[in-house]
């Protein structure tokens, strides 16, 4: 951009700003007075904002990790200052496993020693010795994060960065989560209170924000600074723009993005401990989910620029305490006796696809060495005896084992079908959704509705809240026409959210809070609900009837997708992933392909979201979060993102799911660790292992094939799997 | 020429990135059956036109193809019309195999599988997959060939659609002198089969040897045009053009 024309932005947005403020003040000059309350999260969203850009500019991912990084890094000081300790991130003991299976045989009294939980420093820390050695943890997380995870996955397809940052996000909340409860913990704020700063017009401002925000204008100003004058930040633009061209010149495109991640870490540790000061309190999801609304702001930036990123941020959160204000007035949209929630929880998105629309293109593409494909996507065959097989061992699983087997294998099949419904449009169109169990939670909260309301019988009900799942996923699938990979990653995390708080937790249309009954499933006479008594088996419940309806639609729903996938259309969801501009020369629409995926994607999550109403024979806002969302993505992706037989393995692994309870109940791992373990399990898998363990499991028994030639006298050829181009460095 | 017997038709069309025109006022025809050749300097405009006439750059100007007004279709409509094209850097699909890559194209629309015959092998493909010699390599995925089996794939999947003509962008760049001339005695035998080619190339040789008749781009304008011999001899062309690569 040339300096006239940045010149020229400048003054109009200032004039556009003083006539806005002009405006409100003239109207009602409260609404001044609390739009300034925003300018401390509005410090907390730019904060990380400004290390999303960071660590875009430096190494081309987008970190949906970076508000977890911030309150994990606020609990790190916290700990420091309260106690003058260091919590451990509770990994598993393995000396339980030989203790779960000492009781097992029978050795109960066998105690083992217990994994430390924290490293005692002695004493509580003062203010600066734990300022500074959280800085350090910051700066060693986002030197772990590069070293470890995204510089290996460096030629990754962006979805697979994105899943991996997911991981990274999903690990971070489960530790704290873990260590300290999910309730808030109070923290020693690092101010002591003098009076607020008053300013003419009756402005008041505590002291503390006015601290943040001038410390975050600072460091956008001395970020922007840095990139515009220094030899680092010239060396980082060359390598955003090309990473051979840096390589010629002499520069470690490598180097500067670890650089890039420990500023951007060290930025995000330092401003969450701040607010966790200015709040005098911390807990585990709402720091983590502001990079939603800091998303939102570096798009504005475009992922380059530092201050327009932090006035976006300044702005959102400035607008979202004036419609808190808004909201105490009488003229706002009011839902029964409260302001309509969720109105402010929407405007992340409506800026973010509103950013997106206008500018029209995507972000900029990195140019890097080279870049893998997505997970390979096999024609699944024998289709009959691997659906039969595992079908049979499931059916009579849920007829014979005992009631905990008997929910964790119906928990499995519930699970198994929103995986499937990401395999569909993740694995096989290429489309990321972090929206799925908003999706399935649309159609729960309108079965519950139709059912309680209404009064709709049991088949209808269910397909009428998938078709509004799908009718959901049609609009979220609209910016996906224009809007590709990380980008369309970004619109659905801020829908899902949107949807969360606008809909569930908003009591004219479902429950509010403490969600809405779904009565339990009747067809004919017959009563299979999961806690309507059952005369077969054990007469316990869960009802293994439910059991096997669950695992009716499953199959069905996965011999539907098989079928898809080797039908015309299936290869033409491929076509779409591979390449979309050769897909529509060849004839293909790719817009009504990826449309209709997205609707058939979502009337599957809306099927798996009314039995897991059924299920629990209630919805709440709770089982369709953004966080669930995205540990059902992990487990789909862990257990193979582009197979049916990986959403049947992703099932497994959900927190409930048959995995989680042979964990419990043979090594007593608590349930707690699922997230944890799942967490973990995607990033191996995002790094390491892109096929999932369905493509572990595809390669095993291909190379198996190949042993068994080998041994018959036969050549053994290798036959590939999956051919890998071979590393081009053509610098 | 009369406009029936014209499969494809440019009038005036014009391409603007910005400020940069790529191509200014190009008014082209390409008779039925005909292998017509588009050739010019590097920025030229070669690949904006052929951008343009299949529905993959914005323009203005009119583009006719088989008697219809197809300007305002977009590229897949146009390439259900029978309207095909290739690409210079090949874009094959990648995660799908030789003959799926084909299929795809095939059948561009419907969800049903067609009819297959007794032998297996959907009809429909092994034409062009017999016509490029690429019937043994038919289970293969795309990766595992090399460049010059990757471009023949390239066509193959234009022919699948069963098109009326095929604008094709550079397919001999990248091929040996051998592979150009095999490229040339194929492209004849497609339009003996009456497909129409709008070949766009720098190899002088391929082109003058089998086009039937050659426009040629100069700074986004047509600077000339007539059969190969016309064109050889045209004191601009030689001057814009074939002077500088002897």
């Amino acid at each position: 951009m040339s300096r006239s024309r940045i010149v020229r932005a400048t003054v109009v947005a200032a004039a556009a700003f003083a006539a806005v403020a002009a405006l409100l003040w003239s109207t009602d000059p409260n609404q001044i007075r609390n739009l300034v309350r925003g300018l401390g999260s509005g410090s907390l969203v730019a904060a990380i904002a400004l290390g999303l850009v960071l660590t875009f500019r430096g190494s081309g991912v987008v970190n949906f990790a970076s508000g977890a990084t911030a309150m994990y890094v606020s609990y790190v000081y916290n700990d420091l200052r309260r106690h003058g300790r260091i919590f451990l991130p509770p990994l598993p003991n393995p000396m339980s496993i030989i203790e779960g299976i000492a009781h097992g045989l029978g050795f109960d009294h066998v105690r083992l020693p217990d994994v430390p939980t924290s490293i005692g420093l002695g004493g509580p820390f003062s203010l600066g010795l734990a300022l500074a050695l959280s800085a350090v943890v910051s700066v060693l997380l986002g030197a772990a994060f590069h070293w470890l995870i995204f510089r290996p996955m460096r030629s990754s397809p962006p979805l697979a960065k994105v899943v991996a940052s997911v991981g990274l996000l999903l690990v971070m909340q489960a530790v704290v989560v873990l260590r300290f409860t999910a309730q808030p913990v109070s923290v020693k704020p690092i101010f002591r209170l003098s009076a607020p700063l008053r300013l003419p017009g009756g402005v008041v401002l505590p002291r503390d924000q006015v601290i943040v925000t001038v410390v975050v204008v600072g460091v956008t100003a001395s970020l922007w600074a840095v990139f515009r004058w220094t030899r680092f930040g010239l060396a980082t633009r060359a390598a955003t723009e090309s990473e051979k061209g840096a390589i010629v010149l002499g520069y470690s495109p490598d180097r500067l993005a670890a650089i890039n991640w420990m500023l951007s870490s060290l930025l995000a540790g330092l401003l969450g401990i701040l607010l966790a000061s200015i709040n005098s309190s911390t807990d585990p999801s709402t720091v983590t989910l502001l990079v939603v609304p800091a998303l939102g702001a570096a798009l504005v930036g475009g992922f380059t620029s530092f201050a327009l990123t932090a006035a976006a941020a300044f702005g959102l959160e400035c607008v979202k305490a004036l419609i808190t204000y808004w909201g105490t007035r009488s003229w706002f949209p009011h839902s029964g006796q409260v302001p309509m929630p969720g109105i402010r929880e929407a405007l992340p998105l409506v800026v973010i696809v509103a950013v997106l629309v206008l500018r029209g293109q995507s972000l900029p593409t990195r140019d890097a060495l080279r870049s893998d494909r997505l997970p390979f996507a096999p024609t699944p065959n024998h289709l009959a005896i691997r659906t039969v097989v595992p079908t049979a061992i499931a059916a009579v699983g849920l007829l014979t084992l005992g009631s905990d087997w008997r929910l964790a294998i119906t928990n499995t099949a519930i699970g198994a079908i929103v995986c499937l419904s990401l395999v569909v449009l993740t694995g096989y169109v290429g489309q990321v959704s972090l929206a799925q169990m908003a999706l399935a939670g649309v159609a729960g909260f309108t079965l519950s509705r139709l059912a309680v309301v209404h009064g709709w019988p049991f088949p209808l009900g269910p397909l009428a809240g998938a078709s509004a799942a799908a009718l959901a996923g049609l609009l979220i699938g609209i910016p996906a026409v224009r809007v590709r990979g990380v980008n369309l990653a970004v619109v659905t995390i801020a829908a899902s959210l949107a949807v969360e708080n606008f809909v569930f937790k908003n009591p004219s249309l479902s429950g509010g809070i403490e969600g809405a009954n779904v009565p339990p499933p009747r067809f004919f006479g017959l009563k299979f609900g999961p806690n309507d008594p059952a005369s077969i088996v054990d007469g316990k419940l869960p009802n293994p009837w439910f059991g096997l309806f669950c695992l009716a639609v499953l199959v069905g729903l996965g011999v539907l997708v098989a079928t898809i996938r080797r039908s015309p259309f299936g290869r033409r969801m491929l076509a779409v992933r591979c390449n979309e501009q050769a897909a529509a020369a060849s004839g293909i629409n790719v817009t009504g392909v990826k449309i209709g995926a997205f609707a058939f994607s979502a009337f599957v999550a809306g099927l798996g979201g009314t039995l897991s109403a059924y299920r629990f024979g209630s919805v709440t806002p709770e089982n369709f979060g953004v966080l669930v969302s995205l540990s059902m993505l992990a487990a789909a992706y862990l257990g193979g993102i582009s197979s049916v037989t990986g959403a049947m393995i992703g099932g497994f692994l959900i927190s409930g799911g048959v995995s989680a309870t042979v964990l419990l109940k043979w090594f007593h791992v608590q349930p707690h660790f699922t997230t944890l373990i799942a967490g973990l399990g995607l990033i191996i898998t995002a790094v390491a292992n892109p096929d999932g363990l369905a493509g572990a499991w595809r390669h095993a028994g291909s190379e198996t094939a190949r042993l068994v030639r080998k041994i018959r006298g036969g050549t053994g050829h290798r036959r590939p799997v999956r051919e890998r181009p071979e590393a081009e460095l053509v610098a | 020429m009369k406009a029936a017997e014209n499969v494809l038709r440019t009038i005036d069309l014009t391409v603007r990135y910005g400020g940069v025109c790529a191509n200014d006022r190009v008014s082209i025809d390409v008779p039925s059956g005909a292998l017509v050749g588009l050739i010019g300097p590097n920025g030229a405009g070669k690949t904006s036109f052929v951008n343009a006439i299949t529905g993959f750059a914005r323009c203005t100007g009119r583009v006719q193809f088989a008697g219809r007004d197809v300007t305002n279709e977009p590229a897949h409509r146009r390439a259900r019309l029978g309207l095909a094209r290739t690409w210079q850097s090949v874009e094959l699909f990648d995660d799908l195999s030789v003959s799926d890559n084909l299929l795809v194209a095939e059948q561009p629309n419907g969800f049903l599988p067609r009819r297959r015959n007794r032998r297996g092998s959907t009809p429909d493909i092994s034409d062009p997959l017999d016509l490029l010699g690429l019937t043994e390599i038919s289970d293969r995925m795309p990766t595992e060939l090399s460049h010059g089996k990757r471009k023949l794939v390239g066509v193959a999947r234009a022919l699948a659609g069963r098109p009326r003509l095929i604008c094709m962008d550079e397919p001999a760049a990248g091929l040996d002198t051998g592979e150009s001339i095999e490229l040339g005695f194929r492209l004849r035998r497609l339009v003996d089969d009456g497909i129409s080619i709008l070949l766009i190339d720098h190899d002088m040789g391929l082109v003058m040897q089998v086009c039937d008749y050659i426009y040629v781009l100069e700074f986004g304008a047509l600077l000339a045009s007539g059969a190969p011999a016309e064109v050889r001899t045209s004191e601009s062309v030689i001057a814009a053009y074939l002077g500088d690569s002897p």
